[in-house]
């Protein structure tokens, strides 16, 4: 497992070394240990400088395991909640994630879903906020950052309005109608009517850009309602209040944003950050040096502290963050 | 390939998969798409060398067996520590900020303390912990003074020299 605490790089320590540096620090912790033994664990540690760095490994161990402790726990509640054996309900999931089905462990994780049920919600997220749930109809959506979409159902009509960001919907069949009931989109670019199937739509205020993943859609501008463009699986087109341009080929498969991570294959470190922004509050600068790196990834969206402090380790470049919500990016001296 | 291409290339093929793979085996969406998740960022973590890597989707499942196992262990922590906390007496309770703390330390000693049997694990957190003489370990253990000795030997190997071997 990698949960031990990372070796020291290049510890290569002889066994006997290793043996010794073990045995002396069972003897130091073992309450019995005298001025005279300790004075020899001393010279022991003087002695090779093998045995000073075996004992150097184990000093920085012990801080961080002390650090972390601190007083905070006990070794009477460490005891009764680490030294237990595995119990039943453990040992049968890790069956179960072996190969047998296991009820109810969903609910048992506490996977939280968001309580938006109902025929009218207003849907929103906050930069950098993302959230999905199913509707009563078991359309799933994932609605991204800084987004607002509205619910609002009829008895002849589905119909989400997305007033802005972007939204991954995937629809099920109607069961609740016969016949079943239209599902459409509006932006205010126009109406996007779903032909079974999972799309994006993204909307930036100007235009609605759709890309389709199963099934179609068909466009339609909100100044001229029949002049509709159809978009197939692997096609996107971009709608506006005016027109819908012509479907062009597109990604194949659902964003990774719904999924929580940003994906950069060979990105301009200057479109990184722009995308970057869209997730985060407050200024992103870029220096105009390095705005022509490019960098490939799996970011996770939840952290984007740690994607910045990444930045660093991937790219020679160097992130300040002079006051909270104020991040630079330049040139690492 | 560098270790960002082949990340990528794992993402974008395998991505999909695994998802399902996970959903079919915990019969839940959503907790298969955060168990993906994690699994990436396991990955993304300990830098594995991904260009060595014959079989992604064997490797892939290796991961995210681990990340789910891991994420029980955690939930058993939490509700054991609850159930110490409930036995506690009022004015000894924690801060719900504290609490959150003592969670966290207590999820990170168990990753240190990854494949030792319990009794080893309970000489090791007395002495550690509270630097509790090997003789009153015994005695509350009910165990031999050497025993004890045994187990701390076990524990401070397994802890400070990982990967040095038993």
């Amino acid at each position: 497992m990698s949960a031990h605490l990372p070796a020291h790089p290049g510890t290569a320590l002889p066994a006997p070394v290793v043996d010794a540096a073990v045995e002396w620090l069972v003897h130091l912790w073992s309450g019995t240990a005298t001025a005279e033994s300790r004075a020899d664990w001393q010279r022991w540690r003087a002695a090779h400088p093998q045995h000073e760095q075996a004992w150097q490994q184990i000093e920085a161990t012990d801080t961080r395991l002390r650090g972390r402790t601190a007083g905070m726990v006990t070794a009477a509640t460490a005891v009764t909640t680490l030294a237990g054996p595995p119990s039943p309900r453990r040992r049968h999931a890790l069956r179960g994630i072996g190969g047998l089905a296991v009820g109810g462990v969903a609910a048992w994780l506490g996977y939280e879903q968001l309580p938006w049920r109902g025929w009218g919600a207003d849907l929103r997220t906050a930069r950098g906020e993302q959230r999905s749930t199913t509707l009563p109809d078991g359309t799933r959506i994932v609605l991204n950052t800084s987004s607002a979409l509205d619910v609002r159902y009829t008895a002849g009509l589905r119909r989400l309005h997305l007033r802005e960001g972007e939204v991954l919907i995937t629809t099920a069949p109607d069961d609740a109608a016969t016949p079943p009931r239209p599902f459409v989109v509006d932006t205010p670019a126009g109406r996007i009517r779903a032909l079974g199937t999972r799309f994006t739509v993204r909307h930036d205020g100007i235009a609605s850009e759709v890309a389709v993943y199963d099934g179609a859609v068909e466009l339609s501008p909100l100044d001229k309602p029949d002049a509709t463009v159809r978009v197939d699986a692997g096609q996107s087109a971009r709608l506006t209040p005016t027109a819908a341009t012509a479907p062009s080929a597109s990604e194949a498969e659902p964003p990774a944003w719904a999924e929580g991570v940003l994906v950069a294959s060979d990105m301009r470190l200057a479109d990184f950050v722009a995308e970057l922004r869209r997730y985060r509050s407050g200024v992103i600068s870029l220096a105009p040096e390095v705005a022509h790196l490019r960098l490939s990834g799996v970011f996770p969206l939840a952290d984007t502290d740690r994607i910045l402090q990444s930045l660093a380790q991937v790219l020679p470049v160097e992130v300040r963050v002079p006051v909270r919500y104020w991040v630079r990016i330049g040139p690492s001296a | 390939m560098s270790f960002p291409h082949a990340l990528t290339d794992l993402y974008v093929q395998h991505h999909g998969w695994l998802r399902s793979w996970l959903q079919r085996r915990l019969g839940h969406a959503g907790d298969a798409a955060d168990f993906a998740q994690d699994t990436y960022l396991r990955v993304i973590e300990s830098r594995t060398v991904l260009a060595d890597i014959r079989e992604p989707r064997a490797f892939l499942t290796t991961v995210a067996k681990r990340v789910v196992a891991n994420h029980l262990r955690h939930r058993e922590i939490e509700r054991a520590y609850l159930e110490t906390l409930a036995h506690m007496p009022q004015p000894l309770a924690p801060s719900p900020e504290e609490r959150a703390i003592v969670l966290q330390t207590l999820l990170e000693i168990d990753a240190i303390l990854d494949g030792l049997p319990p009794k080893v694990r309970t000489a090791f957190l007395w002495a550690q912990l509270d630097g509790m003489p090997y003789a009153e370990i015994a005695e509350r253990m009910g165990v031999s003074l050497s025993s004890v000795k045994q187990y701390m030997a076990r524990a401070i190997r397994h802890c400070y020299f990982p990967g040095a071997g038993a």
